[in-house]
């Protein structure tokens, strides 16, 4: 689905991908992890098209990824969500669903059909709040929503979008544990239809998702390989020194 | 034909220095502060009136230069304090409006105190001669006395945004503000200060403009969009880019009014040439200004930003 | 319940509109027809600039540029027509019907140069590029020689002519120009609630989202770029069939600031907001001056400037509402 190849970009000095490589099969989720700093979202950036490689090869579903604008990524089945959240707060929870819809459904630019008007969109886009679990909020206005609920409108941004493969820059981060269940029980539902790339520090969700784990320490990708691998490589032990979760998250 | 392509050479460059004078504040302002202020320009403008009101009382040159600087100074001090320190937390809209409108009433308060008729102001006795440049090019003292002013105030700044303690502050502050608000500097005082500093030198360009030019109600906003023009194609915030944008605009403005006529002539008949090329040199500087920002859409010596 | 209100206005304003000529004949103040049809024409550029700053967040200081091409074609055509003589091969033409369609179209077609141009920028850049551009149009019109250069130039041949309407006719072509400014004015408003309006919304929020959901904000924004450049074409053109006058002071920039000042002051964002707005701006401009004498100040009769400066100063700082915030204040 996905390949990386030997992939760098330096902010000046600092490399934040050295010679990434890196593949993702297509039906499977697949975690990063890495320290702070490691370049796990530089490299999210990379794939969604808002940050240009210094050099190497991305080839996504078949196609050179570099070759495709970067609003036309979403349209070819790559969608991303961020890690800070990144909505549209003036608009009702629905209405950023329905942004998202009617760009897939190409009518960003149509004045023909009336925002309002379109019942269609709006059922899809309450079927999307109702997978993420915040149907009851489609009439709040999103700026007013508490952090973690902002993060529920993110995700089903995203899959409004309808993605081959989805980017998810810590998709729990903020949520409370409900919402953190229920977006792990949602993405395991959508195992079988979407691939996943997940940036995440909460190893609960790592271990607990993900079919292959690739570290990330600065810049640079240290092991890549099944959880249960993962979890006694002595490199990663290395670089997750004193970090507790990893050891801890045994049972 | 070179002796008058070098007249006009330099009579681009002492407009540079004019516009350089007012783009300084407004591109400090801008970089620093985070304003827009239409009314730079009536700055310029209050220090010509001062000019030819204190120049009229005292008949002395010298006195009416060094007084008038003060007096811009006082005025943007009070609309520093009564008006622009509101719009700090505001969006560009609402300084271009609010500073548009101060405009209107400073205009019309300018009109109401001086009337619609221009007053001209004499090029002092001590400055009136002509010197000759190296080359046999003979040029107008005052001119180059105004070209010496701007050399000194570039200088002047550079010294002290390089150098001092103040300087410092200023470019950190228009890289990040943050920090600088961190660093436990009074950041109202070093507003004021920048906003009072960019009017002086506003103010001073008035001021020298006066006999070169009439002193009238909307000299400012004339030369305002013009500024405009050198800070952007410069770099918002930066000193060197409005140098060299003041120069650049400064010299493709004269040349383009002396020249393209002539250029024009050999093709079209007189009175076709004269009209149009007209028009084509009042265009040339934002044409410029266009195809600056269509290749680099934030000119040519872009200031890093953090916020 | 708000927007019950809202519609019930709206309508007021509208049977308000249509019945003024009746009033102003009827109190003997046929004169102020003259006024409320520059009203009309100058709300239409101004809810075009609603779009652009109220509504997708573009600053545009240069809008009055468009004026100046819809009123420039009209003015062009005119006055070929009466000397008889040809623009690269092309006769003139006091036609309304070939005249008006030939505005727009040239207004959208300067629009789409400019809005390609400037909308790389963003932010203080654009605001400043747009300004260029307009000052760029200015001196254009200004070197027109032929057409008047600096001072304009007289349409002798009157107003465009249009079958079954004399548009010479005062009331008559009040009601054109309402007729054209409704039309407009509901072209917004379903503009504003399609999808591209909420395209247009999202970009004002969250630019830099939008590509992550796959939309090109630079088309969008040139589209409403292009849109907003007709709506002030239609006005140029309308204002100067009104005058039988065009000049480049038309496009000045402080015209493009004027209708920044009336889309602000009548509350941005709201395109009913604009309409007030004018008609205030009207307003103060026709009644400031006598009230300001009213009051025994009659050296600031002559300069109302100096008193509407701090006026909208004041809005700007504390009453960004604008008219419409006053009208229908927000419960919350």
């Amino acid at each position: 689905m996905l390949e990386i190849r030997n992939l760098c970009k330096s902010f000046g000095a600092l490399k934040a991908a050295d010679d990434v490589s890196l593949t993702v099969e297509r039906g499977t989720i697949h975690a990063l992890i890495g320290p702070n700093g490691a370049g796990k979202t530089t490299l999210i950036a990379l794939l969604s098209g808002y940050l240009q490689p210094s050099s190497g090869t991305m080839t996504f579903d078949g196609q050179d990824l570099l070759a495709i604008p970067t609003h036309l990524r979403p349209h070819a089945g790559l969608v991303r969500s961020f890690q800070i959240t990144s909505v549209f707060p003036e608009m009702s929870v629905r209405e950023n669903v329905c942004l998202v819809l009617q760009s897939f459904a190409g009518q960003a630019r149509s004045l023909f059909r009336l925002a309002d008007a379109d019942r269609a969109e709006q059922e899809e886009a309450e079927a999307m709040l109702a997978r993420v679990g915040l149907i009851d909020q489609a009439d709040a206005l999103t700026g007013n929503l508490a952090h973690g609920q902002k993060r529920q409108v993110e995700i089903a941004m995203a899959l409004a979008a309808r993605p081959k493969l989805l980017l998810l820059d810590e998709p729990t981060a903020g949520m409370g544990v409900e919402e953190s269940r229920r977006i792990m029980d949602l993405l395991e539902d959508l195992r079988e239809s979407v691939t996943m790339l997940l940036v995440e520090h909460d190893m609960d969700v790592v271990f607990g998702l993900a079919d292959r784990v690739s570290v990330l320490v600065y810049g640079k990708v240290i092991a890549s390989d099944t959880p249960g691998r993962i979890r006694v490589n002595a490199d990663v032990r290395e670089a997750y020194l004193g970090d507790h979760e990893l050891h801890g998250e045994a049972g | 034909m070179s002796q008058l392509f070098l007249e006009q050479l330099l009579n681009g460059v002492q407009l540079g220095m004019f516009l350089f004078l007012v783009s300084a504040g407004l591109t400090l302002v801008f970089g620093f502060m985070n304003i827009i202020n239409l009314a730079h320009g009536s700055l310029f403008m209050i220090g010509a009136y001062a000019m030819a009101l204190i120049g009229g009382v005292t008949g002395s040159f010298l006195a009416a230069l060094v007084l008038s600087v003060p007096v811009v100074a006082c005025a943007a001090w009070v609309i520093e304090i009564v008006i622009i320190r509101r719009l700090h937390a505001r969006d560009h809209l609402d300084q271009v409006l609010a500073t548009f409108a101060l405009i209107l009433f400073i205009n019309e308060g300018t009109t109401m105190l001086f009337g619609r008729v221009p007053l001209f102001l004499d090029v002092p006795e001590s400055l009136s001669g002509t010197v000759t440049l190296p080359g046999g090019v003979t040029y107008p003292l005052y001119r180059v006395a105004i070209i010496g002013a701007g050399l000194a105030v570039a200088l002047a700044l550079w010294l002290i945004i390089a150098r001092t303690r103040v300087g410092m502050q200023i470019r950190a502050g228009t890289t990040n503000r943050e920090t600088v608000e961190q660093l436990g500097v009074n950041i109202d005082r070093l507003n004021t200060l920048i906003f009072v500093v960019g009017a002086m030198f506003a103010g001073l360009a008035g001021a020298l403009a006066g006999p070169l030019t009439s002193v009238e109600v909307g000299m400012g906003e004339n030369l305002l969009i013009l500024c405009f023009v050198c800070v952007v194609i410069g770099g918002i915030g930066s000193i060197r880019g409005a140098m060299l944008g003041a120069i650049t605009v400064g010299v493709v403005d004269t040349m383009g009014r002396a020249f393209v006529p002539d250029i024009l002539g050999r093709f079209l008949d007189p009175a076709t040439a004269s009209g149009i090329s007209a028009g084509l040199s009042s265009m040339s500087i934002y044409l410029l200004m266009v195809v600056v920002l269509v290749f680099r859409p934030t000119g040519l010596f872009p200031v890093a930003r953090s916020v | 319940m708000r927007y019950t209100h809202h519609l019930r206005f709206m309508l007021g304003c509208l049977a308000a509109l249509l019945i003024l000529p009746f009033v102003l004949q009827a109190t003997g103040s046929s004169y102020l027809i003259s006024t409320a049809t520059r009203l009309v024409v100058f709300a239409i550029a101004a809810v075009s600039l609603d779009l652009l700053i109220g509504y997708a967040g573009l600053v545009s200081f240069g809008h009055a540029a468009f004026l100046g091409v819809g009123a420039y074609t009209v003015g062009i055509l005119s006055f070929h027509a009466y000397e008889e003589t040809t623009l690269i091969g092309l006769p003139g033409s006091l036609s309304g019907l070939v005249a008006l369609p030939l505005a727009l179209a040239l207004s959208a077609l300067a629009a789409l140069v400019v809005g390609a141009l400037s909308l790389r920028t963003r932010g203080v850049y654009f605001i400043m590029i747009t300004l260029s551009f307009g000052q760029m149009l200015f001196f254009l019109f200004v070197s027109l020689e032929q057409y008047g250069g600096d001072d304009g130039m007289m349409m002798f041949e009157g107003r465009n002519t249009l079958p079954l309407l004399d548009l010479n006719d005062r009331v008559s072509f009040y009601y054109f120009c309402l007729a054209w400014f409704v039309l407009f004015f509901w072209f917004c408003t379903w503009l504003v609630r399609s999808k591209f309006g909420r395209t247009l919304a999202a970009i004002k929020q969250n630019q830099d989202r939008l590509s992550s959901i796959g939309i090109n904000a630079y088309w969008a924004k040139l589209q409403v770029f292009v849109i907003a450049g007709v709506g002030a074409g239609l006005a140029g053109a309308l204002s100067a069939n009104h005058t039988e006058f065009v000049s480049p002071a038309l496009t000045h920039w402080t015209r493009s600031g004027d209708l920044m000042i009336v889309v602000i002051l009548g509350g941005m964002g709201t395109l009913v907001g604009p309409v007030l707005g004018t008609f205030l701006f009207l307003l103060l401009e026709e009644f400031l001056p006598l009230i300001l004498r009213g009051l025994g100040l009659g050296l600031l009769s002559e300069h109302w400037r100096f008193v509407f400066g701090p006026i909208l100063i004041l809005v700007v700082l504390y009453a960004k509402t604008g008219l419409y915030g006053l009208i229908f204040p927000r419960r919350d």
